[in-house]
């Protein structure tokens, strides 16, 4: 009788160490709707987008683990249609009830900004911010200052290269067709008149409205070259930016553009196979450069490719996506050191996110340190950006170091 | 002066190039009796398929674009043999919801097929500009203004000098009638749409000619819409002078309206003058005008 309930016992006592074992090792799992565009006008960023998923899966095998929290990511074809995302939203916060969102755009920012601080749910976006988003106490957070921010920083630095020492002389060529486009063209033309023409750095020459998918921009370029333009700012996606070179072929002239990663240069150079017709031309970025790989953002992508399945090359469009995953889960792990990782919610999230700093390192060097305050749901100080162009018919780092941006950008 | 006249002749190839896609618009129209939707969907199709014999085969251009032109007959025909023709009789409004599905259903294949990046599209034209005094042309465009004036001139011919043409013509004008004059209606409305898949295609290398692409090219069938509409759903001749309209009214409006509104104006206006011209003429400017005898 004895040696049976030994034997119980013993059984017992091992049967209560491996559950207390495993409930250890266990974690809570969150699941985390992602909004992607994979038939819409962002279909190409979409499918590089999902390099998110691979630093949720990155993050819940290391720190995830430790903290006792798992991320699930299911991603979602929105269209990059605001009505698309309105109609899914109250399904997803109903089947998952969501801690943490990631977006896409202007197309859902504009479909959830509104509800989010009722639904208690924080969405995070990779690519800068607009002004129509500059709100105090919003729930959404960009990873990055606005577009103007980004923009009105590679201006100035481009304005202290032109050995002419006189104003530059901006040309803006953008398209109605999204609130977007035209937002950072109100943005930036703002900031010249207010801020750079006083001090004589840049001048506005000229503004042209083109179609968003353009067949022949000849005319409208010819006005450009007429008003001597320096630079040419918002051909803010890929076919304005292709009509817009084809324009400067046509007339012979080289007048560089300024855009962000995705919407010229490198899409563009990887179906020419080729940098050289966009000699001189600059592409701004709020997160690390492609151009850089001996850095701590170039060792965490190799270990996220050999690790998670992403391909060995980065590109300007799975950087998004990651620096997206990392302040999402970065953004999870202070909430779980406050509340615990088995007591989140979408509360201890934002709150997270607008107390306190996200450093350079914990970003893995793919953002420089950002801290969010209440007034926008971008960080409006310290924010940094690096100038990429091609230069020599290579596509390389213009300014080697973090560019600080104005912290003069008000509202427009 | 120069900054007008470039604006007016730049709207007027443009305005060429949008009456070659609708063109298409139209030949289906006269002879199915069915407005298209799914046309800029086409033309992508044709962009694409252009762009993978030559960028992805390495086929050289004399090789390429004619069967990227019988690849374009084969697909129209197919559209028409599998999806259209067991509509054959049915309402109008039926039509209408399948060149919708169509317009999705392709779009679907594309994406999956090529995948949404941006892909350069191979020079099949010339690139050099072409340059009168002062004012500066895509050669492209130039071409295609021509190509457009000769289609338009060899598709009147066609519907209004052959046997098949006028068969097509009768077509258009009643199925029921052209059956009991022993037409072949579904053989009718098959070379309409393989003739119309094949005009996609040429109005694809004109458009792309040397230029960055997405499946968003497919924008150009919309844009087409007005000129389809302003001209009349039955003319072929009409879409030219409908294209002409359009485009030079784009370029003037672009000109002297968008500096005044601050933009916006130019892509809007075509539709304006649209609506006004459908208002007073409701068949469009050179559409037929159904007599019914009771």
């Amino acid at each position: 009788m004895v040696t049976i309930w030994r034997g119980v016992s013993k059984t017992v006592v091992m049967l209560a160490l491996a559950a207390a074992a495993t409930a250890a090792t266990a974690q809570t799992e969150y699941k985390v709707p992602g909004l992607l565009d994979f038939s819409g006008p962002f279909a190409d960023l979409g499918k590089q987008m999902m390099a998110r998923g691979a630093v949720l899966k990155w993050w819940n095998d290391n720190d995830g683990k430790k903290l006792g929290v798992k991320l699930s990511l299911k991603e979602y074809d929105t269209r990059y249609d605001g009505t698309v995302v309105a109609s899914m939203w109250p399904g997803i916060l109903a089947e998952m009830k969501p801690i943490i969102a990631l977006g896409l755009g202007g197309a859902d920012l504009n479909a959830l900004q509104q509800r989010l601080p009722n639904d208690k749910v924080p969405v995070i976006y990779a690519p800068p911010g607009y002004g129509f988003g500059w709100h105090p106490n919003q729930w959404v957070f960009n990873a990055r200052a606005t577009y103007v921010h980004e923009w009105t920083t590679a201006l100035v630095w481009y304005a202290a290269q032109n050995p002419q020492k006189r104003p530059l002389k901006v040309a803006f060529m953008s398209s109605q067709a999204s609130p977007a486009y035209v937002d950072l063209v109100k943005g930036i033309d703002k900031y010249i008149k207010t801020v750079l023409e006083p001090k004589g750095t840049a001048t506005v020459v000229i503004t042209e409205w083109i179609e968003a998918q353009p067949v022949d921009l000849s005319s409208q370029m010819k006005k450009v070259i007429d008003a001597k333009a320096d630079i040419i700012i918002g051909t803010a996606n890929t076919t304005m930016a292709a009509a817009a070179m084809r324009a400067m072929q046509l007339h012979g002239v080289n007048i560089p553009t300024l855009a962000a990663p995705w919407h010229t240069i490198w899409p563009l150079a990887q179906a020419m196979k080729s940098y050289v017709p966009w000699e001189g031309h600059l592409v701004v970025t709020g997160i690390a450069s492609t151009a850089e790989k001996n850095s701590k953002a170039w060792e965490f992508y190799q270990a996220l490719a050999k690790g998670y399945g992403l391909p060995a090359e980065w590109n300007p469009l799975n950087l998004l996506g990651i620096s997206q995953g990392l302040l999402a889960v970065r953004a999870v792990e202070h909430a779980a050191k406050k509340v615990g990782g088995d007591k989140l919610t979408g509360a201890a999230v934002y709150e997270a996110l607008t107390t306190g700093s996200f450093t350079e390192d914990e970003l893995m060097g793919i953002l420089p340190t950002l801290t969010y305050t209440k007034d926008a749901p971008f960080p409006l100080k310290g924010g940094k950006v690096r100038i990429e162009w091609v230069k020599d018919g290579k596509y390389q780092l213009a300014t080697p170091n973090w560019l600080t941006m104005p912290t003069d950008v008000t509202k427009w | 002066m120069t900054s007008l006249l470039s604006q007016v002749a730049n709207g007027a190839l443009t305005g060429l190039l949008y009456a070659l896609v609708a063109m298409s618009f139209v030949i289906i129209y006269r002879s199915a009796r069915v407005f298209n939707f799914a046309q800029g969907e086409i033309v992508v199709v044709g962009a694409f398929l252009v762009w993978t014999l030559m960028s992805a085969f390495d086929l050289p251009v004399w090789a390429a674009v004619p069967l990227a032109l019988l690849a374009s007959v084969l697909l129209g025909v197919l559209i028409e043999r599998v999806i259209l023709r067991s509509l054959v009789g049915e309402e109008l409004f039926a039509f209408v919801m399948v060149t919708i599905g169509l317009l999705i259903f392709i779009r679907g294949v594309v994406l999956v097929a090529w995948g949404p990046e941006v892909r350069f599209f191979p020079a099949v034209l010339p690139m050099a500009a072409v340059k009168v005094g002062a004012l500066v042309f895509d050669r492209a465009m130039v071409i295609g203004g021509a190509l457009t004036l000769v289609v338009a001139a060899a598709m009147s011919w066609f519907f209004n000098r052959t046997q098949l043409g006028l068969e097509m013509t009768a077509v258009a004008e009643d199925h029921q009638t052209a059956l009991s004059l022993g037409i072949p209606v579904t053989r009718s409305i098959a070379v309409a749409w393989g003739i119309s898949g094949l005009l996609s295609t040429v109005a694809a290398i004109i458009f792309l000619n040397g230029k960055g692409m997405t499946f968003l090219a497919s924008d150009i069938g919309f844009a087409a819409l007005p000129v389809a509409l302003l001209a009349g759903l039955e003319s072929i001749g009409g879409v030219v002078l409908g294209g002409l309209i359009v485009g030079i009214a784009l370029g003037l409006a672009s000109y002297f309206l968008d500096p005044i509104f601050n933009g916006g104006v130019a892509a809007v206006f075509p539709f304006v003058i649209m609506v006004i011209v459908l208002l007073i003429r409701p068949t469009g400017l050179f559409g037929w005008k159904t007599i019914e005898r009771i």
